[in-house]
């Protein structure tokens, strides 16, 4: 059991890192981020394309990513997202035309990735980091790199719902989610908001990319699809706009996921996960957090 | 040496085959009111063979299993050049049509109703056994020569007019199994990619009774979905029935990390697999990938001179050693050419027809001798190893 409770730990560990990012760029920005997955799989291929070209460890290679991830996103977003959002007739509009957007830089990305490594997995150097097991006799087995992404996530988990409720800044983030337009007026500067919300978005979406390209051994164009739809269905139990519920919602998901395998028929994991979800969603639509429907941040 | 394997008939399974059988029947009714028995389509010629002989080859040469499609195309290449620069066709021409289904099921499904109705004398179809049971009834239902390599599973080969060239994997299994109890297995666990047929196939029906055979009890059998990001739990689970060995079943991305997991949960036993282990998928894993086993049809240190030759013609064209898909896509050319040389037409039935006396009679390729039961390839296959750098032949193999 205790193996169980690790491996649901880690695998909630693996959602939640994934879908922090995309969370807050939903709940601040409407942007309902089909790129996220994309995003997420840059930063896996550029801490390989860093690892083979620089001998750096973690520590290095993490932030560096990071910032390059966090610099292609908001390149993206003035580009593309801003342009949209500045133009669109009215809101739902903005958000339509930022979701086709997305599944076009998403492509553009994927692409580019599937050329340059030829289609093939790639993984992180073994110099970047050695994942070592830790071993607790014959009943727990993790790696270290379970155990960084565990306190990883609940660090990020805890930082960002602090920034987003306690902050000026997530005063102001909360402001935008719901009225852009007023909180221009009161001297908030809704696109260097944007803007900031979105490199954050990506700096997550690169973070998570690294620690679990290293930690699952493999770097792939289409690393992200899976995990996109997971994320998803994470922020949607949650409850939209809730920090703390899309946490909740990855673990509660990752529990369910292994329990099934553990101790149920393995081959429909995600059929029965996903009933699961569904039940959820039944007896609360607006997810687990959400206090009203539809409020975001 | 280098050695590359990659299973698949794979793909990304999900959504793709659900839309592709759609797309599949809507074809089939496209196919079927335009092609009347007689009318074998598109503007193949009975008078002989002479200027260029049109052929499509619909594969995947993006997407999931796009290396895989790759290989095979480049093999696929060197035995059209080698073709017509032979004369083999007298004065004919091969020339084959690249396209990319992009690995998804509802593109092959267009793709393939589209050639149909075009010129083209025969059609290769894709690797991914997902899109290909899409494709093969388009093929059949139109009576256009179809020829698939990898594609392992039911439904590929359906008909007079499709074929395969590579033999499905459950023919080279029973010398896995026998090998494993020539290592005093005596238990076995399997985690494995239960969305691709070929894998749940050879994991459900294929080696559970080929390993009892051989005395070897199977604990538990763990499918997971293509596309899992995180293999812990099943790893635990296998890891928890302490079997002497454990067969992983799944395409090529997931052969490393699953590997990598076992080994970091402290699994110390066999493990074993099928073609989608090879160099490049076990690259990841290193050191940890290292003394484990598996089935292929393809040995590039072969004796055989039709291997030998086409190693060494391969490496020449392409500037690196070929992997078993390059070999059952040049083989699959010839198979074609065969055809057309004894149809002596562009004729679709003459060349159906020419192709299956190929078959029966034989012939020497790049996988080796080649045998054929109907339309679709058997062989007993090699077992091979990975040192923690390269592929290795297996000592000793029955």
């Amino acid at each position: 059991m205790i193996q169980v409770i690790a491996d649901s730990l880690s695998l909630g560990s693996v959602y939640v890192l994934f879908a922090l990012g995309l969370s807050l760029s939903w709940s601040v920005l409407n942007l309902l981020n089909l790129a996220y997955g994309a995003q997420f799989m840059l930063g896996a291929y550029f801490a390989y394309v860093v690892g083979n070209h620089v001998d750096l460890p973690l520590l290095f290679v993490l932030p560096a990513v990071m910032i390059i991830v966090a610099a292609t996103s908001v390149v993206a977003d003035n580009l593309v997202f801003r342009r949209l959002r500045t133009t669109a007739g009215t809101p739902v509009e903005s958000e339509l035309s930022m979701l086709v957007a997305s599944i076009g830089l998403a492509a553009v990305a994927v692409t580019l990735v599937q050329h340059e490594t030829q289609g093939e997995s790639k993984f992180v150097p073994k110099s970047v980091f050695q994942v070592k097991t830790l071993n607790l006799g014959d009943t727990l087995h993790l790696t270290n790199m379970q155990l960084i992404m565990m306190v990883v996530t609940v660090l990020l988990t805890i930082a960002l719902v602090v920034v987003v409720k306690w902050t000026r800044f997530g005063r102001a983030m909360r402001g935008v989610a719901v009225d852009p337009a007023t909180c221009e007026l009161l001297g908030v500067n809704s696109n260097r908001l944007f803007s900031t919300t979105i490199a954050i978005s990506g700096a997550l979406a690169g973070l998570a990319g690294v620690l679990l390209a290293i930690h699952l051994n493999y770097v792939d164009s289409t690393m992200g699809d899976p995990l996109l739809t997971k994320a998803f269905a994470i922020i949607i139990i949650g409850g939209v706009g809730s920090i703390l519920g899309a946490a909740v919602g990855g673990y509660l998901l990752a529990f369910a996921e292994v329990l099934i395998v553990a101790y149920g028929p393995a081959n429909y994991r995600d059929a029965i996960a996903f009933v699961v979800i569904l039940a959820v969603l039944l007896l609360r639509p607006s997810g687990l957090f959400a206090r009203q429907r539809w409020e975001r941040a | 040496m280098k050695h590359d394997t990659k299973d698949l008939s794979v793909g990304r399974p999900r959504f793709a085959r659900s839309v592709g059988i759609v797309g599949a029947a809507a074809a089939l009714a496209l196919v079927a009111t335009a092609c009347s028995p007689s009318d074998s389509g598109g503007s193949s010629s009975d008078s002989g063979l002479s200027g260029t002989v049109d052929v499509t080859s619909i594969q995947d040469l993006t997407g999931a299993v796009g290396p895989v499609g790759i290989s095979t195309q480049n093999g696929m290449k060197l035995a059209e050049k080698q073709v017509n620069d032979s004369g083999m066709l007298g004065d004919a021409k091969l020339k084959i049509s690249y396209q990319d289904t992009q690995t998804k099921g509802d593109q092959a499904a267009s793709l393939m109703s589209s050639a149909v109705s075009t010129k083209a004398t025969a059609i290769f179809g894709p690797v991914s056994s997902q899109e290909a049971v899409v494709v093969a009834p388009i093929g059949q239902s139109a009576k256009v020569p179809t020829i698939f390599t990898q594609a392992g599973s039911d439904g590929v080969v359906i008909g007079d007019y499709t074929f395969r060239v590579t033999a499905p994997q459950q023919y080279y299994q029973p010398k896995m199994a026998a090998y494993l109890k020539s290592q005093g297995i005596k238990t076995a666990s399997f985690i494995y990619d239960s969305t691709v047929p070929t894998t749940k196939d050879i994991t459900e029906k294929t080696l559970p009774p080929l390993l009892e055979q051989n005395g070897i009890t199977v604990k538990g059998k763990y499918g997971f979905q293509n596309g899992t990001t995180d293999y812990s739990a099943y790893v635990s689970k296998v890891v928890g029935e302490k079997p002497d060995a454990v067969g992983v079943e799944g395409t090529n991305p997931e052969a490393s990390p699953i590997i990598s997991s076992l080994r970091n949960a402290g699994y110390k036993g066999l493990i074993f697999g099928g073609t989608s282990f090879g160099a490049a998928s076990l690259k990841a894993a290193g050191e940890q990938a290292k003394g484990v086993v598996w089935a292929t049809d393809f040995d590039p240190k072969s004796d055989f001179p039709k291997t030998k030759q086409f190693v060494a013609d391969y490496t020449a064209m392409f500037g690196s050693p070929p992997v078993n898909y390059a070999a059952e896509g040049y083989d699959a050319v010839y198979l074609l050419a065969q055809g057309l040389k004894n149809a002596n037409s562009t004729d679709r039935a003459k060349v159906q027809a020419g192709m299956a006396e190929a078959a029966k009679k034989g012939y020497d390729g790049a996988l080796g001798p080649l045998k054929f039961e109907g339309n679709d390839l058997r062989q007993d296959g090699y077992l091979q190893t990975y040192d923690g750098t390269a592929v290795q032949p297996v000592e000793n193999q029955s």
